[in-house]
Parts: C-alpha cells; structure tokens; sequence
C-alpha cells in the first residue's frame, strides 16, 4: 500500500459533507493552536454539526479556504469570533455559515472525553498571563 | 477471509479509501488507500468470505494476468490487509 499526501483542504471538505448530513466524523487534530486542551501530538476529535452555537463550543471552520479548529469566544448575531486556546493575541472572525460542525469529544489514547467549560473559561479569563501559563506547561512536558 | 464490519471504501479527493464507520462515525484518522484493482477486489468480496484464491480468480477474470501472478499478488495484498487491521482471518 502506498502512503498518499492529500492537502489539508480537500481531506476537510470530505469531512465537511459528511458532518452536513448529520454523521459524526473523527480526525486527527493537527498543530498546537489548541493547546493545552488539544495536542496535536496525538489527540483526535469527534466532530458533529450543531444546529445551535455556544460560546466556548470548539468548532471546525472555513475561512478563505483555511481550516481552523478553534474555540467561539464571542459571537453577536452573525457573527463569530474565534481564538485558538494555544494562540496569544491572533482571533478570526467569520459568520455562522462559516463553521461546518463543533467538536463533540476528544479522543485520547482509547479515552474519549467531552469538553467542559468551566476549563474553557477559566482559560479565557487568564488571558493576559497564557503566555507564561503555556510556557510553564511546555516546560512539563505538557 | 472477511472484511471487517465497520469498514467501508469510500472516494476521497479522487482515491479509494478505507474508512472505519460505526455508529455514525466517520473515522478519518486512519485511513487506508487502495489502488484500482485492490478497490475493485474489495468491492467484489464485500460481505463475503475470501481466500488468496479467490481474488486470484477475480483479477484473472478483470486483467490480463497470469494465474501465477495473480495468486502471489492476492496473497500479498491479503497480508497488508491483515497487517492494516482491516480484514480478519
């Protein structure tokens, strides 16, 4: 069997139509801008399309034919704004139609957890010192 | 030789795949290629039992290939099915 390289966008938009028609789709997650609360070393998630959107749901999203999996930290009608948990001061806005499905679960080892926010928040509020709080955690090898 | 239930060819991005579903889950973790004749093989024995036989049959009916070949062949693409977890003995 031969190992095949398929860009990043057309693999999610396979992932895309099928979370449209309500089935659930695993992936690995990729990077650290979800960090601490996804590795991208080694976590997978279980995406879902959701009818209705919360702040703080981890959501899968297009934005100018970019993929990011980030977490929906204010959203005013329409409009959404998101923010990777690993990243400092970078936000994307986009728009409902914008995010193709949430992140239901995180899938570890053979654990598959739910996402809860009081983490979720607490993460938000310290803000201004997640720089140091992600450098202390990488130094434990987290 | 079985497929695996809960495994199923799809077409992403214009290649045949292997993907785990189950209960309504899609996984796109592991996925595993097939090139046309393994596609073609998969499609034929889905849902059936299998031996290196009969795929050696199958791709001597579908290609010009001796039975010689097509009997090695098989056999190879039945261990890396095995070895990709995918089939059961």
């Amino acid at each position: 069997m031969r190992r095949i390289i398929v860009d990043n966008e057309t693999l999610l938009d396979e992932v895309a139509e099928i979370t449209a028609t309500g089935q659930k789709a695993t992936i690995r997650v990729k990077g650290d801008s979800m960090r601490p609360f996804l590795d991208g070393r080694r976590d997978k998630v279980v995406l879902q399309k959701n009818t209705e959107l919360h702040k703080y749901d981890i959501v899968l999203a297009k934005i100018n034919h970019r993929y990011v999996l980030h977490r929906i930290i204010r959203i005013d009608g329409d409009k959404i704004t998101l923010m990777g948990d690993g990243n400092l001061i970078g936000t994307e806005a986009c728009l409902r139609s914008n995010i193709v499905a949430t992140a239901i679960s995180r899938i570890r080892g053979d654990k598959e957890s739910g996402f809860g926010r009081t983490g979720a928040i607490l993460w938000f509020r310290l803000r201004p010192v997640r720089r140091y709080l992600l450098y202390l955690l990488r130094k434990i090898g987290y | 030789m079985k497929i695996k239930p809960g495994f199923e060819l799809r077409k992403v991005a214009g290649e045949s795949v292997v993907v785990a579903t189950g209960a309504e889950n899609i996984d796109f973790s592991k996925i595993i290629s097939l090139n046309t004749s393994a596609a073609y093989l998969w499609d034929e024995v889905s849902g059936k039992e299998f031996t290196a036989e009969i795929l050696a049959d199958l791709l001597t009916g579908q290609y010009e290939v001796t039975r010689e070949k097509a009997l090695i062949d098989s056999e190879a693409l039945i261990e890396s099915w095995l070895k990709a977890e995918i089939i059961t003995r």
